[in-house]
């Protein structure tokens, strides 16, 4: 005889309590049991059989039946019979191989950090993101974009497919990343696209300059300033050069603003560092067939962003009857970016033109008015709700003025406290519709295709390069950029007064442009876009270096294939280190050195400036030129906001032309150094630096040069880290450790566009595919893979082993 | 019903048993990742009730360590991805040592499972002895 054991209430509790335990969230991130489940756990997400079987079939809801052919590196080649099925598709199958991704970007854009992650710390980074006005620019573009016909229906059809695809989905089948962080998918909407958008363009138009520059002003008076931060130097080779008589020519003599006082802006403020990266930038530039083997136009794009897995671009095609092109995408927006069809090609690089100004205001202590002209004007405000995952949400007050959003205030004075109660004018900011030109690009057929689609595109301002297989080359400077006087946006300006807004745009067809110039090449690569002749002024972070390594090596050759063009996009050749060691030895040559010092000397005197992986000089020219410029700039180090010190070449001419300048001289030392003994002792320390670091890391440049690809989730484990690399930044090969050529690709137009092309990553998302970073350590190696673009479907099928039938 | 004299025999049918609920429940999509405690719980209760003198807890953790840690390997195997690796390498440990916890927790929760159920009934014969299966 049995009966029921009172006891038995002790097993069964612990049954019950572990079992929640293992689905909840451990160690503030993940839940062990669900994770670890072997059946619907993560080890289900190493399952990529959908991109490896021969076939297989998805109901998604579409109008006609789509094809999706993926090649060997998983590359889809979409078939469609229309437009609508087409942007359906590439949704569909962005999100199947990109979904966590682009969600994610889209959280990171909107300030939804903290709905994630919970407390720890990203509540502040969602205030600051909504303050900065990006979540809300994106809620205003989203309505300017549905009322374009063209672009309503490529965004809501492809918003449709992603949607397919997200409720398609298990806890089995959902993407990894949602596991381990413990949250679902929401579904995907045309503001969310808008957000992935404007947080590329936040990466790209960031760039600002007004308080460093604004301090610099005021400590170092207008003929100093000018001097050391001149506009135009004769180390420039801008995109596009004017003649003397279209205009007025802009001279190197930016005027202090009259409100620009001590007690306008302090000089004093400790502010940590700007975590904006400036230096991303681009290379890309087209020949004419008059420059080539074959005598056809050769384009070549390399756009220099942060390298990240996932990969910021996804390669694909897409074919629809009047629609066949080839190239990268970003996840989470339609089209593509940067790529080629039959007839054109076109390639991109940032603008880098300061488009972001803040304005000092003059606020009421309740934040309830401003001052403008004398006048009280009502600050206007929105409400935003932070969610908090896990807590109660809070809510944030974000005040808007005729300038724009104002970014700290007294509840928040975040960590910048030269930005207290100071609006941003960023152009970011205005509603624009990027998509329409992209949506075009793919179509276009000719040179008049291309700049029409070109023609509406505003922000963040780009450069567009562009072959037609004509043989028509172009570069274009585009997008919207305010009429500036000299200097205006350079400094902090005065918010008290409507005379420092911005009251027009340099028009479309008066923005820099160049079409088959005589050279027969155009190039861009973030330098000037223009020269001193442009009659309106403009100011920005332009790199020179590596467009005059690329005009260089492009006037030295008229027999270019794509062979060539390899060669130089890979070339780690840094202009300026070629330039500088022989003046630099030249000041060597009656120091007594040590026998260490003469042996550094005897090598580096034969370096050409290559950044190559074995080399072994560039460490020491980095060390020695680094010393050089500590000595002689330590007059600005006395300061105590970040400053910058001046261009390169300005320093190397000053050593050149007036070795005795009175920056020579150390501060800190009784003697007067000239150039000389400032190269001499900075050469000898640097001698002693390098040999302590070939005990240490190691003095190869790829010793050095470490790349790491950090996963979206900042994990390690997820990511790839430490791979020694060629390059420098102001290289054409501008590999550096957490950004760099993020898409290579080279086109040659003809009969059949010939390309080739690679990125650091990989077609698939999901950390646990063989597709998720195959493609990382070709790159390093400098392999290009050919681009796979079919004519007809017929190809397509030809040379694929996997296909997706959607219906 | 057939009387299994021995307890290792006893052992190694509900063994068999267990793999028969288990794998077939943890197929079923929308069965929640922790259903299979349910059938398990139930099943220590009837082999109580059928006198099985086997060491619950133990028989139950053998059965889902197997389970989640066999199945972990095969998965990780066929599709031969990198995921477990990946994820072990968050806490430093090998893909190894994240199949071994899965299989702990699989057996955990099975081994609890059925030793809850056995133990929800006493045989008044054996009262006092017959609880110690530990």
């Amino acid at each position: 005889m049995k009966r029921i054991n009172g006891n038995a209430v002790f097993p069964l509790l612990a049954l019950i309590i572990l079992t929640v335990a293992l689905s909840r969230q451990m160690f503030s991130y993940t839940s062990f049991g669900k994770l670890l489940d072997p059946f619907t756990g993560v080890v289900q997400n190493e399952n990529e059989a959908a991109l490896e079987k021969p076939l297989s079939n998805f109901k998604i809801g579409l109008s006609d039946s789509v094809s999706v052919f993926f090649d060997s590196r998983k590359v889809p080649h979409i078939y469609a019979n229309n437009e609508t099925d087409l942007y359906y598709a590439q949704g569909y199958v962005t999100a199947s191989l990109r979904l966590w991704q682009m969600d994610f970007i889209s959280y990171l854009s909107a300030g939804r950090l903290a709905e994630i992650f919970g407390q720890s710390g990203w509540v502040d980074y969602d205030r600051i993101q909504r303050r900065s006005g990006i979540p809300g620019a994106a809620r205003n573009a989203v309505a300017l974009m549905l009322k374009d016909e063209e672009t309503n229906k490529v965004l809501s059809a492809y918003t449709k497919g992603v949607n397919a695809y997200i409720s398609s989905l298990t806890y089995k089948t959902m993407p990894f990343e949602y596991k381990f962080l413990d949250y679902k998918p929401e579904p995907w909407t045309v503001e969310k696209t808008a957000l992935v958008m404007k947080y590329m363009g936040n990466t790209l138009a960031g760039y600002e300059e007004d308080f460093g520059m604004s301090k610099l002003m005021l400590v170092l008076g207008e003929e100093k300033f000018n001097r050391l931060f001149p506009e135009y130097s004769a180390h420039m080779t801008p995109m596009v050069n004017y003649t003397a008589s279209k205009g007025q020519p802009l001279v190197n003599n930016i005027k202090k603003p009259d409100y620009l006082d001590f007690s306008f802006v302090s000089t004093t403020t400790v502010v940590p560092p700007s975590t904006y990266n400036p230096k991303l930038g681009s290379n890309s530039w087209a020949v004419s067939g008059k420059k080539t083997k074959s005598g056809r136009p050769i384009l070549c794009s390399d756009p220099h962003l942060n390298l990240v897995l996932p990969a910021i671009w996804l390669e694909i095609q897409l074919t629809c009857p009047g629609v066949n092109v080839y190239g990268v995408s970003i996840p989470g927006t339609p089209a593509v970016i940067i790529g080629f069809n039959e007839q054109i090609a076109w390639g991109i690089t940032n603008g880098t033109d300061d488009v972001k100004d803040w304005y000092k205001l003059k606020i009421k202590e309740d934040y309830s008015k401003y001052m403008l002209d004398g006048n009280w004007q009502d600050l206007t405000y929105t409400i935003e709700e932070i969610k908090i995952r896990g807590s109660l949400s809070m809510k944030d007050t974000v005040y808007k003025t005729v300038h724009g959003p104002v970014m700290f205030t007294r509840q928040f004075p975040g960590n910048q406290p030269d930005l207290l109660n100071h609006a941003a004018r960023w152009e970011l900011l205005n509603p624009s519709n990027e998509f329409l030109c992209f949506i075009k690009l793919s179509k276009a057929a000719n040179y008049n295709d291309f700049t029409a689609a070109i023609a509406g595109y505003s922000a963040p301002l780009q450069n567009f390069t562009f072959a037609g297989k004509s043989d028509t080359i172009a570069l274009f400077h585009q997008g919207k950029l305010p009429v500036k006087f000299p200097g205006q946006g350079k400094f902090v300006m005065d918010g008290t007064s409507s005379k420092y807004v911005y009251k027009a745009y340099i028009p479309t067809d008066s923005l820099p442009h160049v079409v088959n110039p005589a050279s027969n090449y155009v190039v861009s690569a973030n330098q000037r876009p223009a020269d001193s002749n442009y009659n309106y002024y403009y100011n920005g972070y332009f790199s020179e270096n590596r467009a005059g390594r690329i005009n260089q090596l492009l006037e030295a050759d008229n027999q270019f294939d794509i062979e060539k063009m390899k060669t130089m996009q890979l070339d780690n050749t840094y202009t300026f280190a070629r330039e500088a060691v022989p003046v630099l030895l030249s000041f060597l040559q009656n120091a007594k050195l040590t026998a260490a010092e003469n042996e550094a000397n005897k090598k580096i005197s034969g370096w050409k400036g290559q950044y190559d992986r074995d080399d072994t000089e560039a460490q020491l020219f980095q060390l020695w030129w680094d010393n050089c410029k500590n000595y002689t700039w330590d007059e600005l180090k006395t300061y105590q906001f970040q400053t910058k010190f001046p261009d390169d070449y300005l320093l190397l001419d000053l050593m050149k032309k007036d070795p005795a300048d009175i920056y020579f001289d150390k501060l800190a030392t009784q003697e007067k150094e000239e150039a000389g003994s400032i190269v001499i002792q900075a050469f000898k320390t640097a001698v002693v630096q390098y040999e302590n670091d070939k005990q240490t890391k190691g003095v190869k440049w790829s010793d050095v040069n470490r790349v790491s690809m950090m996963h979206l989730t900042n994990i390690w484990a997820f990511s790839k880290t430490g791979l020694p690399s060629a390059g420098f930044p102001e290289a054409i090969n501008a590999c550096s450790n957490n950004w760099g050529p993020s898409w290579r690709m080279i086109v040659e137009l003809g009969e059949r566009p010939v390309a080739w092309g690679i990125y650091p990553g990989g077609q698939s998302g999901n950390i646990g595919s063989p597709y998720s970073d195959n493609f990382i350590t070709d790159w390093n190696k400098g392999t290009y893979y050919s681009l796979q673009f079919f004519l007809t479907k017929a190809e397509a099928i030809q040379h694929t082993s996997c296909k997706w039938q959607l219906n | 019903m057939i009387q299994l004299k021995s307890g290792l025999s006893q052992s190694l049918v509900t063994l068999g048993i267990l793999f028969l609920i288990i794998i077939p429940v943890k197929l079923i999509p929308e069965i929640p990742w922790w259903g299979f405690i349910i059938p398990v719980f139930l099943l220590g209760l009837l082999l109580k009730y059928l006198n099985f003198t086997i060491l619950y807890f133990f028989v139950g953790f053998l059965a889902g360590f197997i389970i989640w840690a066999g199945f972990s390997i095969y998965f990780d195997i066929v599709y031969s991805g990198a995921m477990l690796q990946k994820l072990g390498g968050v806490i430093s440990v090998s893909r190894s040592v994240v199949i071994l916890i899965s299989g702990f927790l699989g057996g955990l929760l099975s081994g609890l499972a059925l030793f809850a159920g056995q133990y929800l009934l006493i045989s008044k014969k054996f009262f006092g002895i017959e609880g110690k299966v530990w």
